[in-house]
Parts: structure tokens; C-alpha cells; sequence
């Protein structure tokens, strides 16, 4: 019983208050970061880290545009920061952000070990279902058995569409075809197909953090959660390109 | 073949074991209740993730002692004439072997965490509409899941020592004490979320310690009660001094001359042997079976004590240092 009580009194009691007044002192600045402060980042600037991966990251001559681009602009805009663009694979990335070299790393990335395993990934802010859809004014099949459907060539849905009973035909140029295509529902509906119901693949999409960085985690999650019409944005820039 | 009977509790202390049934379902409830929950929170926190590993593991007790409870109903029988007392050690023995080893590498974890100075992330929830850190809602479930373990623990103890149930009082004292790993979970998240990258791992590292001291005084017990250890009572950590009373009452036989006792504990109850010297070998049988009905009686953690006539002249006594002091 003693060595509880002398516990109690040497250990616990001065870590809870330790705590409460490191909370105190925090105040509302609660968490903080590890690594690279928040006052630091607002008003400062921001180090992101991205790769091409239309419509999520789009490398035009006049810049980075695209969906994760125009979030992360908005982002700085509320923090009064300016943004440092540095483009590379995801992988190099990736290896630099978990060095605390990068803020922040785009590229279209979807909730998977690759990322958890460097990064810390946001919750996902978006969710691409994919599905099968047909021409405007053709009519829906009632299921997918035996149908012909064409994916892009390069794909991770060729087995789910499988399983489905469709016939996956790989092809390049997706976007004026006269048949059934499986791609994602924001892909379907801005090159004007009809979408059927059928949950083929889901995309969990993520932007990657540092770790421990738990301050700017909560403000990226915020303005994340806030933004708004990421399907319509979505359809628009893939109906520009 | 001579096959024992089925022990049978005194209706009183049935009434106890019932109790004590009854809890420990609430106990499992209320266990799988808070697994359940912290589950859901989880995220990066190594400390999280060993108090919750910890609580996955504070389910086994519960669970071998009601299914322990069912088997030793069971009459002895030509396969197993001793019975099935000893259902619950090895249960226990079980138990204290996963926590253990769950301890060890939950320690070696923590500290590989604190060698590689990983910096935990602790992200953002969204509840009702409202984005907040996700820390506060770890905090809140960690309260809710060192409250329950605290009243239980403490009408465990209590209701186990009565029918000295040892696997449920062990386990009742590590849920007294459970509350301790859950402030050091609570101070590990918020440590984090002021900036101490190590006190998630510190932490982790002083709950995976307490797992591994639980287990290893869990494995004291079972293996003491495997190896025949002489009977020690629940709460206590000496012997009880049971052989010493049942010699007195076997010496205060008129037929006795020279008596001596050893027990073991065999689960919840207590057997043994008892060499006798007769005065004389008149009605020798009869004064053997009468002597071991009366110690049988004596105490009612006594399951059976198996009397035999012993020659004088081979007769050790107890040794000095068994008495009580």
C-alpha cells in the first residue's frame, strides 16, 4: 500500500499537473506541433511536395492547377501563407516529407500502406467509386454478366470488374468510345455517361502529412472537411482537359 | 477403481460463488464494452494501442473463469478420478502466459518506438459536424475505460477471497490497479498533443511494464498451485497454516498418538494426506475413515484429506519452522 501512496504523490500527482499546465499554457493552441511550430506556418511559407496525377495534380506552363492544387491554394490563402512548389515522384516525396523536409505531399494519393508507412495520411476528404456507365441514350444492362466493358490500360479494377461477371477490355483512348466503360462516377458523368449503380473499386482519397504533426493535421482536416462541390470540381477538370 | 466424489460447496459460500458469477459477466461485459470502444479511437498512439492490448487481454480471465465454473460441475469420473478443480489454474496458467509475453513485446515495442524517436500523429475527428483533435475523444474513452475495472475490481477482491477463488482475486487486484495504466495512456496522448514526441512511447513503455509484472505474479500463482504448493489463502501472501490446525484436531483423538498433515491446493480448494500413529490397531480402519470424515468437515475449503496409519517408529514430526509464529 505504501509504495501506491508514495506513487501517487511523487509520480501522478505532478504529471497530471505538469499536464494541466502545459495545457494551461497552450491554451487554445491545442495540440501543437512536433516539429515545425503553427505560428511558423502562418504567414510564412508552406513547403509542397507534388506529383503529376490529372485531375488531382495537373502540371500546365502556367503551374500547378487541378482539384488538390486548387485546395491547397485556398489553404495557404486562409493562412496567410505563400507555397513552394517542388515536384517529384511520389516515393522521393514522400521520403523528404517524413524528414520534415515538406509540409505537404499531393499527387492523388489513396489511403494505403505506401503512404501510412513514411506519412502521416489525412481521413479521406473524397471517395472515387468506380462504376460501369454507357453512352447518353443507350440503356443501363440489368447486370454486368458477359457485357464488354473498356478500362483505362493501365487500371486496378480489371479484377473487381471480373468478379462482376464483365469482360474487361484495356484500351487507350476511353473518352469518344460507343460502349460500356468502368472508371470513376466523376470521370463517367464529365465525358457525358450515363452512371449504373454497380460499386466496382472505391479510391480513399488522402493528402500526406509529416508525423507528429498534429496541429497542422487538425487545420488540413478542417479546411479539407469544408471544401466544398469536390465532385463538380472534379467533372470540371476533367471535362477541360 | 476409487473415484472421488464431487466436492460440493456449502450452500452459504454457493451463494458467494454465485455472486461472484454474476460479476465476473459483468465484468466480461463491461471488458468488451471498453475494447470495443477504444478500438474505435485507436489512431497512431503506440500508448493507446498497448492499453488496448491490454484490456483485449483482461478478457481471457473473466472468460476461463466462467467457462472453468461449468467444467468443474462435472463429477469425477473413471478418465479424471481427482475431478476438475484444477480447470481454473489452467485457465490462469494461460492467461498469465499471454500477458507475459504480451508485456515483453509490448516493452520491446514501446522502447524500439522511443530508439527511433517516432513522432506519433494524432489526427482529427469529425463529430456532430465539428472537426476536433482526436486526442480529447482518446482521453474521454480512456476515462470511460479506467472507471468500470476500478468498482468491479474492487467487489472482485472482495467477493473472490470469500470463495477463494485465486485466478478472479488476481485478476480483480490487476483491475484495482488498472487505473494507473489508463492516467499514463491519458498523460501519453496529451503529451503528445503539447509537443513531446516521447511521451506516447514512455508511456506505452510503463503500461507494457505493468502488463509483464501482472503476468509474471500470475504465473507465480498458477505454477505455485501446479507444483502442489502448500495452501496460501487468497488475500494472503503466507501460508495459511491449515496442516497445523488439522494435526491438533487429529492429536485430540484418544486413539491418536503421533499425527502429521501435508496439503496442496488444488484450485479454489485444499487436499492432502494425513499419516497417523494409532495407539493401539484396534478398530484401526474404522478410527481412520471416522478421522478423515471429521477433517473433511473442519473447513470447508477442504475437498478430501486421505488418512493412513503410519508405524511409530518412522514417524517425522512437523518440522519447528512450519508453525505459525
Amino acid at each position: 500500500m505504501q509504495s501506491k501512496d508514495s506513487f501517487i504523490t511523487f509520480v501522478f500527482r505532478p504529471s497530471i499537473l505538469i499536464i494541466l499546465a502545459v495545457i494551461a499554457l497552450t491554451g487554445c493552441r491545442y495540440p501543437v506541433n512536433i516539429e515545425r511550430p503553427m505560428a511558423d506556418m502562418q504567414g510564412g511559407e508552406l513547403n509542397i511536395g507534388l506529383s503529376e496525377n490529372p485531375p488531382w495534380v495537373i502540371n500546365t506552363d502556367q503551374g500547378p492547377a487541378g482539384l488538390e492544387v486548387e485546395i491547397i491554394q485556398a489553404l495557404a490563402e486562409n493562412m496567410g501563407a505563400t507555397i513552394n512548389w517542388h515536384w517529384g515522384s511520389e516515393g522521393n516525396l514522400l521520403a523528404a516529407l517524413s524528414q520534415y523536409q515538406l509540409d505537404l505531399v499531393i499527387g492523388g494519393l489513396t489511403q494505403d500502406s505506401n503512404v501510412s508507412a513514411l506519412a502521416a495520411p489525412t481521413k479521406a476528404y473524397y471517395q472515387s467509386h468506380y462504376s460501369v456507365g454507357v453512352p447518353e441514350g443507350a440503356s443501363l444492362p440489368s447486370n454486368l454478366e458477359g457485357i464488354e466493358v473498356a478500362i483505362p490500360a493501365v487500371n486496378h479494377i480489371a479484377h473487381a470488374l471480373r468478379k462482376e461477371g464483365a469482360v474487361p477490355r484495356p484500351t487507350s483512348e476511353l473518352g469518344t468510345l460507343d460502349q460500356a466503360v468502368a472508371n470513376p462516377s466523376w470521370w463517367l458523368r464529365a465525358h457525358g455517361y450515363q452512371v449504373g449503380d454497380w460499386e466496382i473499386a472505391t479510391d480513399h482519397h488522402v493528402m500526406a502529412l509529416p508525423n507528429g504533426e498534429n496541429a497542422w493535421m487538425l487545420a488540413v482536416q478542417r479546411h479539407l472537411n469544408s471544401y466544398p462541390d469536390i465532385e463538380q470540381n472534379l467533372q470540371r477538370l476533367e471535362a477541360d482537359q | 477403481m476409487k473415484i472421488r466424489k464431487l466436492y460440493h460447496l456449502p450452500p452459504d459460500k454457493q451463494q458467494d460463488l454465485n455472486y461472484l458469477i454474476r460479476l465476473e459477466w459483468w465484468n466480461l461485459a463491461f471488458r468488451i464494452s471498453i475494447v470495443s470502444v477504444l478500438a474505435l479511437v485507436l489512431g497512431n498512439s503506440q500508448a493507446m494501442k498497448v492499453a488496448w492490448l491490454e484490456d483485449m487481454l483482461s478478457l481471457i480471465p473473466p472468460i476461463a473463469f466462467l467457462l472453468a465454473v461449468r467444467f468443474r460441475k462435472r463429477p469425477p469420473n473413471e478418465t479424471y478420478p481427482y475431478g476438475y478443480q484444477r480447470a481454473t489454474i489452467i485457465a490462469f496458467l494461460c492467461t498469465a502466459t499471454a500477458l507475459s509475453a504480451m508485456g515483453l513485446f509490448l516493452l520491446g515495442d514501446s522502447l524500439l518506438k522511443l530508439v527511433h524517436q517516432e513522432h506519433p500523429s494524432i489526427g482529427a475527428i469529425t463529430l456532430f459536424g465539428e472537426t476536433i483533435w482526436m486526442g480529447w475523444v482518446m482521453v474521454g474513452v480512456l476515462i470511460y475505460s479506467v472507471i468500470p475495472p476500478v468498482i468491479i475490481g474492487r467487489l472482485q477482491t472482495k467477493a473472490a477471497a470469500k470463495v477463494h477463488e485465486k485466478t478472479v482475486f488476481a485478476d480483480g487486484k490487476m483491475s484495482k490497479a488498472d487505473w494507473m495504466t489508463g492516467m499514463a495512456a491519458i498523460v501519453g496522448v496529451l503529451g503528445v498533443g503539447a509537443g513531446f514526441w516521447w511521451a506516447d512511447a514512455a508511456a506505452a513503455a510503463i503500461i507494457a511494464l505493468d502488463v509483464t509484472k501482472d503476468g509474471i505474479t500470475n504465473l507465480k500463482e498458477a505454477v505455485g498451485d501446479l507444483l502442489d504448493r502448500r495452501p496460501h489463502f487468497t488475500s494472503r501472501e503466507k501460508p495459511e497454516y491449515m496442516e497445523e490446525a488439522l494435526e491438533a484436531e487429529l492429536r485430540a483423538m484418544p486413539w491418536v498418538a503421533a499425527a502429521s498433515v501435508r496439503l496442496r491446493e488444488e484450485g479454489p480448494i485444499f487436499s492432502g494426506e494425513a499419516f497417523v500413529t494409532p495407539h493401539s490397531n484396534d478398530d484401526l480402519a474404522r478410527h481412520l475413515k471416522e478421522a478423515s470424515q471429521h477433517l473433511n468437515n473442519y473447513d470447508w475449503r477442504i475437498y478430501e484429506v486421505v488418512v493412513t496409519a503410519w508405524p511409530n517408529e518412522e514417524h517425522i514430526p512437523s518440522p519447528a519452522n512450519a508453525t505459525p509464529p
